[in-house]
């Protein structure tokens, strides 16, 4: 059965929107890594979201629907693309600062605390309805991992290479 | 019995992936991949939860294996051809292995409906086809930009 939550354009929309302009930040700091890899990661983002989100968010688990109903529709799709800049900018300023190896124990914990305030915020905003149970506490768990595999690519297919 | 067969077939092919695969190749392999992912799970989603044309399994351990199938099975199966199939030189081996590919998602997609993790309401094999050649495409268009821009790098070096 489709739950219906609204049928107007209205908050959830434009929160996706201003997210996508997220992009805008992408093409306008300086390159850092090789055009392959940074579309490496900003799809990481956008991949682990449909992934997880068509996995955990469709019957018979149904953790929880996205924007104006439990239905798949094009704001739910654009804002899978919304996730591409952040994984990217997390990678990003990771490089930028030249963060050592060892601090990743500090630093994946610290972005998966971000995202946490991230999703509550979206909630607020009415793109997250959460159902039969799920609350956000249980997403902290899917970032730390999530995030540790796009840390691990970044260092297998990017700062191992260069240190050789 | 359904995920542990689905498990060990995701094995076998991620153990392929891995080991087989030319690690010079594991970005454009891996946003394949992800593209592919992005492409199959946003229409399978619309298929099945949309339009439902396609019944998936209200079982919760059969429904980790359709997740196994539609996520990691299937493109993994495709991003394997396309390195075969960008290696193939004739016209005719490129077909073949097309028909190859295509009776290989055939036969794990009537697997996954005797096993009942899923049932086709108003959807057939020929759409399966479709569903399929149409991504086949998609991985075959992409991998090719995607070495496109993998040689002007080296160039640009």
């Amino acid at each position: 059965m489709t739950i219906y939550y609204d049928n107007k354009f209205n908050q959830n929309e434009w929160f996706v929107l201003t997210l996508l302009l997220c992009y805008i930040i992408v093409f306008l700091l300086p390159k850092r890594f090789p055009l392959l890899t940074s579309l490496l990661f900003l799809l990481f983002g956008i991949s682990i979201a449909i992934f997880m989100d068509h996995s955990i968010s469709i019957n018979p688990i149904d953790f929880y629907d996205v924007n104006d109903s439990s239905k798949f529709e094009l704001y739910d799709f654009l804002l899978y693309f919304a996730y591409g800049p952040f994984s990217y900018l997390m990678v990003y300023f990771f490089d930028k600062f030249k963060l050592k190896k060892r601090q990743i124990l500090l630093y994946i914990p610290l972005c998966s605390f971000a995202a946490m305030g991230f999703e509550w915020l979206a909630k607020q905003f009415g793109v997250f309805h959460y159902k039969n149970g799920y609350q956000i506490l249980y997403s902290l768990p899917i970032y730390l991992v999530v995030f540790s595999i796009l840390f691990y690519f970044y260092f297998k297919l990017y700062r191992d290479k260069l240190s050789q | 019995m359904e995920l542990t067969l689905f498990i060990i077939i995701a094995w076998i092919i991620v153990a392929y992936f891995v080991s087989v695969l030319p690690s010079e190749n594991l970005i454009r392999n891996l946003i394949l991949y992800m593209v592919l992912i992005i492409f199959m799970t946003s229409v399978s989603t619309v298929i099945s939860l949309d339009l439902g044309f396609i019944g998936i399994t209200t079982n919760k351990v059969k429904y980790v294996a359709v997740i196994i199938y539609r996520n990691i099975i299937t493109p993994l199966l495709l991003v394997i051809f396309n390195n075969i199939f960008s290696e193939l030189k004739s016209y005719y081996s490129k077909i073949a292995s097309i028909t190859v590919i295509l009776l290989l998602l055939s036969t794990l997609e009537f697997i996954s409906l005797r096993l009942h993790l899923q049932v086709y309401i108003k959807w057939n094999f020929m759409l399966f086809i479709l569903f399929y050649s149409v991504s086949i495409l998609i991985a075959i268009i992409t991998n090719k930009g995607l070495y496109a821009i993998q040689l002007r790098g080296e160039l640009n070096k």
